[in-house]
């Protein structure tokens, strides 16, 4: 009997017992659409939530001086000249190196003051990185490299009832103890889904803000960018051995590990119910498997008595298996891939409450999905694992079977 | 009869329906799993919240909830918390001078949400005092004390009896500012809120904000469940001088990540019912089919076709509901367990508690959802009885005789 032949046969085999296929196949393509559905959706977000959320903060790698990240001290600064920029972009893998001066100061504007989160930006280079003129809503963007201006988030606009070109006062400590104050203008108004930035952020021309804090030519942090996601570790790796041990390399996840963990707990309880979802799916299939073994144990003897080699019908009863997975598979993916399709040209905008909750945590409200090839063939190695154990019954079965007392039998 | 009779051939094919009863099981033990996990979270989001920072009922001026400046403040502040705490029910109310402003170390800078407070009346109505890691709550007497998050020590590099320069507008719009002295670290489940609040003695600050008044009342109720009837009570009290909030008022997106997790709960509940149920339709179809000459039999001897619907309505429902009760029986002691023991978040922890989450995890499964789970499937596993009952009754009474199996 030739592998085709006994290939032929199996598929012919389950098909004898139409109804039971059916149902079987599409538990599993169920599971696998379900399965398909919500990991792309959160592998999608997590893919664009982060490449949207770095370049505004985090970048994919920050290098800073080794005190900064305790305290974010004005005094624990780099170099920003020429030499240094030089030597960043000898580092395997970057594609963008923008340099920022963050710190924090006491606004004021009118009668009223507040703490402000304070982010000293080079106009041109940071508007290529982060798109920051995009989130102006109202004004204008920076229009030279060390214009006294400001740009303000809406809430903490709202909360000093600034409008454009009205004063406002930064004071705070600067470099080396010295005293931090400027009078500037508002630019501009931005606005950031995340509302805690939202209410604490102002932008200065990266110049501006040097001269505010007396730092000279000095920078809080380059923020490096690279192809994507993936690439990170080895961009990281490559970075620390350029910068050299004076320069502390920090990646998104040690900078925002909030944003970090949540992506793990996310990925985690996704992953958790799906696999509690194929678990029952394979219970069906293992009852299909079982049954298709137990009702047909006297066909079984018949042919083994007729000649048929054991492992023979035992690699029919894994083909039958297969062939009933893999109809599963197929018909999830056909039903899964033109649903994905659609949602990734498409992605669901959220409204109302969910999406307010959703901007309170600092995303946007926005499901993408991904095609990812990985999400494809993980789920094909989830259900392979489930049909390699659902076999393990049918060869044991065969492999024990007693061919007189299967020839008597019954069924 | 006609019960015994199908408790009877629900179990011919022990195996069959053994694994049957073990995938009822195996999913009702994971939905529980993770239903249970999701409303402990938001329950314990919830209840954080409320402990540590809105309490049950918020007292503000109009204008102070649109924007929180010095001049907003709130009317007869004190003697309105007098009124309300004589009400009976309402365990403790605090008043508090609010101002935003920037907290200072050699360090570094923060900007903060200055908090005046009358510690006694704190203690009653949140549990910040219980949230202390270091050091105690603010005294008495002594120059300037304020309590930091540890947090905020942390990046500020703070220790107890540090001193830290607070600056804020005063009530002329001055800019204006004080040294104070650490006297205790905090550290709430919220990593959001601690590193946006510090609590310094109402006293103090009205010395240098130059303003004798409060802006916020604080309610905490003996009764968290008699949140309205209270918030009723408070508004006769408040009048016109000032708006009265719930906590879900005063923190939205709680309350509706409270109806979210509600729903997408059902949701998860709802896939498995369906999973489930094209399990039993699977395994009633097998078992029936392969009696097909047994029921023709049946009907041959006088069994009516009414009869034998019945009967494979009720092995179904057998076959359900076995595995249903089990399932849930089972889930139901995990959840006593873990209820109990908590499940620790570990490194997850941290991400949570940008949410005011606990670092471990009570789940919680009301028995509204236990039953509505095995309401819904006993009524899935009817349904999955009809369609393997209807192929059998379409059948003709000599075919179904002739089939052989």
């Amino acid at each position: 009997m030739t592998p085709e032949f006994t290939a032929r046969m199996a598929w012919r085999n389950i098909w004898r017992q139409k109804r039971r296929t059916f149902i079987t196949a599409g538990t599993i393509s169920l599971a696998l659409l379900l399965a398909l559905f919500t990991r792309s959706m959160q592998e999608g977000s997590y893919a664009r939530n982060l490449d949207n959320a770095t370049r505004f903060y985090s970048g994919y790698l920050q290098l800073q001086e080794p005190g900064f990240s305790e305290n974010q001290s004005i005094d624990r600064l780099l170099p920003g000249g020429k030499a240094f920029v030089e030597k960043i972009h000898t580092i395997k893998g970057v594609t963008t190196a923008v340099p920022r001066l963050e710190s924090f100061a006491l606004g004021a504007a009118g009668e009223r003051s507040k703490g402000v989160m304070v982010m000293g930006v080079a106009p041109l280079a940071e508007d290529a990185y982060s798109g920051l003129s995009k989130r102006v809503k109202k004004g204008r963007y920076f229009a030279s490299k060390d214009e006294k201006a400001v740009l303000v988030g809406g809430k903490l606009a709202e909360y000093f009832k600034l409008s454009i070109g009205d004063e406002f006062v930064l004071y705070g400590q600067g470099f080396h103890g010295t005293m931090a104050a400027g009078l500037y203008e508002v630019a501009g108004i931005i606005h950031f889904p995340n509302q805690q930035i939202d209410a604490r952020i102002v932008y200065l021309p990266l110049k501006t803000a040097q001269a505010l804090y007396h730092t000279g030519n000095r920078v809080s942090a380059w923020v490096l960018h690279g192809k994507d996601v993936k690439g990170i570790p080895r961009l990281e790796k490559s970075a620390r051995e350029t910068m050299g041990p004076d320069v502390k390399v920090r990646n998104w996840a040690d900078i925002s590990p909030e944003l970090a963990q949540q992506i793990t707990m996310d990925r985690v309880s996704g992953i958790f119910m799906i696999l509690v979802l194929y678990g029952v799916v394979g219970f069906g299939l293992f009852a299909t498997i079982a049954m298709m073994t137990l009702e047909r144990q006297r066909e079984f003897a018949v042919m083994l008595a007729t000649g048929m080699a054991r492992a023979r019908l035992q690699l029919l009863v894994v083909l039958e298996s297969f062939f009933l997975a893999l109809t599963g598979v197929l018909a999830g993916f056909s039903l899964a891939m033109p649903i994905l399709l659609w949602f990734f040209y498409h992605p669901i905008r959220l409204t109302g409450d969910l999406a307010a909750s959703i901007e309170e945590m600092g995303f946007e409200a926005v499901i993408p999905f991904s095609l990812a090839p990985e999400l494809f063939v993980g789920q094909m190695l989830v259900v392979l694992t489930l049909l390699l154990l659902c076999s393990l019954y049918p060869l044991v079965r065969i492999l024990k079977l007693e061919i007189p007392k299967a020839l008597k039998g019954g069924l | 009869m006609l019960l015994k009779l199908a408790w009877k051939n629900v179990w011919r094919n022990r195996l069959r329906s053994g694994i049957m009863v073990a995938a009822m099981v195996f999913g009702l033990l994971g939905v529980i799993l993770i239903v249970g996990f999701m409303k402990g979270l938001t329950d314990n989001m919830l209840e954080n919240a409320i402990k540590y920072q809105t309490a049950h009922l918020q007292v503000h001026n109009p204008d102070f909830l649109v924007n929180e400046e010095l001049g907003a403040w709130l009317p007869d502040a004190d003697a309105m918390a007098r009124e309300i705490r004589a009400i009976p029910g309402v365990e403790g109310v605090t008043v508090r001078q609010v101002v935003d402003g920037m907290l200072a170390s050699a360090a570094s800078t923060r900007g903060v949400r200055i908090n005046g407070i009358i510690a006694a009346d704190e203690a009653v109505v949140t549990s910040l005092a219980k949230s202390l890691v270091e050091g105690g709550m603010l005294p008495k007497k002594g120059r300037n004390p304020i309590l930091v998050s540890r947090r905020t020590a942390g990046k500020l590099n703070l220790r107890l009896k540090s001193k830290v320069v607070l600056t804020f507008s005063d009530r002329e719009g001055e800019v204006t500012g004080a040294a104070f002295r650490v006297c205790g670290i905090f550290n709430t489940p919220s990593s959001g809120f601690d590193e946006s609040n510090v609590f310094v003695r109402r006293a103090d600050l009205m010395g240098y904000t130059g303003l004798d008044q409060s802006h916020e009342i604080a309610v905490r109720l003996d009764d968290g469940d008699a949140v309205d009837r209270f918030k009723n009570l408070v508004k006769g009290v408040v009048g016109g001088r000032g708006i009265v909030q719930d906590w879900g008022e005063v923190q939205p997106v709680l309350a509706a990540m409270q109806g979210t997790m509600d729903i997408s709960n059902d949701i998860v509940i709802g896939v498995f019912v369906v999973a489930l149920g094209f399990g039993i339709i699977n395994i009633m179809l097998m078992s029936v089919f392969e009696r097909t000459r047994e029921f023709g039999m049946l009907m041959a001897v006088g069994m009516t076709g009414g009869k034998v619907l019945r009967l494979v309505v009720l092995e179904s429902i057998f076959l359900g509901g076995v595995g249903s009760l089990l399932g849930l029986v089972a889930g139901m002691l995990m959840t006593a367990v873990t209820g109990k023991i908590g499940l620790p978040l570990g490194k997850m922890a941290e991400g949570l508690g940008a949410f005011g989450v606990d670092a471990v995890l009570y789940p919680n499964v009301t028995t509204a959802t236990y039953l509505g789970t095995l309401g819904m499937l006993l009524v899935t596993s009817v349904l999955a009885a009809l369609y393997p009952a209807r192929q059998i009754l379409k059948k003709r009474l000599s075919e179904a005789l002739a089939e052989k199996h």
